[in-house]
């Protein structure tokens, strides 16, 4: 079981074992279990109304309250269908590998069991890409989207993920290193987020392309360009940390400002705390 | 100049390789590692790219002259102190004139350091009194001390008294080995007489040494240069001179009636020797023009008597050799210029001073660059 609850590249040779390991992992986390609406650990959006003079004060929202000084009313319990679209960024600079991890494949089975989460607790799940998956659910579709995940390549330019019809509440969540060139992943980002939408984003980054401890001269290689650059990382890391720092900061801010849901996530980090962190952290938000 | 009391410690230069070839592995990086973005490395990295090559390549040369350096303090580098060239005095005959050392010494020393003899004693617009007679070098420039002075001179310091004499203690002569050409002719007839003459050529002079085939009677002529008669010499010549047999005398229409064997001495040149005439050995066809334009003492008949006669000889040699009359046989010796001079250093005083060690120079010097080395280092990591 400790295994799964680790990652390890060799759970994503096969559909199967993607599979697999993906349920296993969340059913072992007990992500899997149904929930009540009440407890709402899942990805939940309830539906509100404003507050209106003699409505039912029991069911106002506190927790609404709190996060925006205004006064909701839950509505009642019907099963609202949540769209979670998963947005996966697939340039090649997502093939970056650190301590054998492939920050692509850790995207994906991160996706899978996010999805499986949500599909679990009634949402439907889709894939944006070109075709992507249309959202759905079921077990069928479970199959299909799975199988689009695992099949997913790398592409070399960045093509706007393509939507479906933005219909019911759209969850988005974006999983991505935020490496571009003309701030075409937060300008695509924010155009996501609106009254109805919530956008989650998931910035991937490893350790050491945080810290760059790296013992010795190093030769870079730029993942998309295939640029080549020497240098000296023990001169260069505190500068370079300072640099990541505060490019982390500004997303953070630019993103909250516009209130998205941005986690800068250490993706060599076991899957199960990355799971574990973002789902408390959502806990607090609701 | 630079020399080393322990050479064998310039091995310890190999070590210069070690620095080398440590900045020349580190120069392949350690690591290649892809990257999803050069973004945040770029613009720091290509100013400490191009400061870590410049830093580099200055700690590379910083520690190789540190290695110099403990080479050197292996190898004991001695320092001389300065050598006051300036305060000695060379006092040098003209025989060498034309010797390349004297030409070195000259053309090294400070001016006014370097003195012609004349005619073998001092001869200076300076203060050394000249004499004519046997008591040479009685004066000398009073600021001028005996044990700054060298004398450069093949010949005549056996003779001399005064204070540069050996019985006053001086010893700094330098005899410098002279250029001698040998001339030889094999045989010249002359009439009846077959005459073997052989010359031989020396900077101060031509040694003639002649002999009378039939009688095997051997003769030796010496003939100072014009330069280098010293006032004896002249004396002797005159009385030669004037021992001629005025019969000897040949006019000059009637040179031409002499024969090849002839010898003709140009005197033009020589004081008190205007009007005589002498006869050169030579073609005489060939000069003829000359023979008519000068003044010549013909000797063929006296050649059996002893003359000094003043010439400049080596061009009428030439003339002799141009005719096919004389052998040229060169036998120039002269020693290598340095020889010359490392007598001068055995000289004690002014030209030999103290070689002194380096060492504690250089090791002061190593320890200033091995700190500055270490401190940029650590400098560059902070």
């Amino acid at each position: 079981m400790a295994e799964i609850l680790e990652i390890s590249p060799e759970i994503l040779s096969s559909i199967k074992d993607f599979d697999w390991a993906i349920k296993t992992f969340a059913q072992g986390a007990s992500y899997g279990k149904r929930q009540s609406r009440k407890v709402g650990t899942g990805m939940e959006f309830s539906q509100y109304r404003p507050y209106s003079q003699g409505d039912d004060l029991r069911q106002l929202d506190w927790k609404m309250y709190a996060r925006s000084d205004k006064f909701y009313i839950k509505q009642s319990e019907v099963e609202t269908h949540l769209s979670v679209t998963f947005i996966i960024d697939n340039s090649l600079s997502m093939k970056y590998k650190e301590n054998s991890l492939v920050k692509m494949d850790v995207a994906k089975l991160l996706t899978g069991v996010l999805a499986y989460v949500a599909m679990q607790n009634g949402d439907r799940i889709g894939v944006a890409g070109k075709p992507g998956i249309p959202i759905g659910y079921g077990d069928r579709h479970w199959d299909r989207f799975l199988h689009y995940l695992f099949e997913l390549d790398y592409s070399r330019a960045f093509i706007e993920p393509t939507l479906q019809n933005i219909r019911d509440k759209e969850l988005f969540v974006v999983l991505t290193d935020m490496y571009e060139d003309r701030k075409e992943w937060q300008q695509f980002v924010k155009s996501l987020n609106s009254r109805k939408n919530e956008v989650i984003l998931f910035h991937l980054l490893g350790q050491i392309e945080k810290n760059l401890k790296i013992d010795g001269a190093t030769t870079f290689t730029d993942l998309e360009s295939g640029k080549r650059l020497q240098a000296d990382p023990d001169l260069l890391n505190k500068s370079y940390q300072k640099k990541m720092d505060g490019w982390i900061s500004e997303l953070r801010e630019e993103f909250r400002a516009s209130g998205i849901d941005y986690h800068q996530v250490d993706y060599t980090t076991p899957l199960y705390e990355i799971v574990n962190n973002f789902l408390n952290h959502r806990k607090q938000l609701l | 100049m630079i020399s080393f009391a322990n050479i064998l410690g310039l091995f310890a230069l190999a070590g210069i390789l070690v620095p080398l070839i440590v900045h020349l592995l580190s120069k392949r990086t350690k690591n290649t590692i892809a990257f999803g973005s050069l973004k945040f490395l770029e613009d720091t990295e290509t100013k400490t790219l191009r400061s870590i090559q410049l830093n580099d390549i200055w700690l590379l040369l910083l520690r190789m002259l540190i290695v110099v350096l403990l080479a050197f303090i292996v190898a004991d580098l001695l320092l001389e102190g300065q050598e006051q060239k300036s305060e000695v005095k060379y006092l040098v005959d003209p025989v060498y004139r034309d010797n390349l050392a004297i030409k070195y010494l000259s053309d090294t020393t400070a001016p006014g350091s370097l003195f012609w003899l004349s005619n073998g004693y001092p001869s200076f617009s300076d203060p050394v009194e000249k004499t004519q007679s046997a008591d040479f070098y009685q004066k000398l420039p009073a600021e001028w001390e005996k044990d700054s002075l060298i004398v450069i001179s093949p010949f005549f310091y056996k003779d001399l008294i005064g204070p540069l004499s050996i019985e006053s203690g001086f010893n700094r002569w330098i005899s410098l080995p002279v250029d001698e050409r040998k001339y030889s002719l094999s045989q010249i007839k002359k009439g009846d007489s077959a005459i073997n003459i052989e010359a031989s050529e020396s900077e101060s002079g031509l040694f003639v040494d002649y002999s009378i085939a039939d009688s095997g009677e051997k003769k030796q002529m010496f003939y100072f240069f014009q330069d280098y008669l010293p006032a004896e010499g002249q004396k002797i010549i005159q009385s030669a001179l004037s021992a001629i047999d005025q019969n000897s005398w040949i006019t000059l229409e009637e040179t031409k009636k002499i024969e090849e064997s002839d010898l003709i001495i140009d005197t033009t040149f020589t004081p008190g020797f205007e009007n005589k005439k002498i006869v050169v050995l030579g073609d005489p066809v060939t000069q003829q023009s000359e023979i008519i334009n000068k003044n010549l003492m013909i000797i063929s008949k006296q050649i059996d008597k002893e003359s000094a006669l003043v010439s400049s000889l080596p061009v009428h040699l030439e003339r002799f050799i141009a005719a096919g009359l004389l052998d040229y046989r060169n036998d120039i010796r002269s020693a290598p210029v340095s020889e010359y001079f490392i007598s001068t250093r055995k000289f004690n005083g002014r030209l030999n001073t103290e070689k002194q060690s380096a060492d504690s120079l250089l090791w002061w010097i190593a320890l200033v660059l091995l700190l500055t080395e270490r401190i940029i280092v650590a400098w560059r990591t902070i």
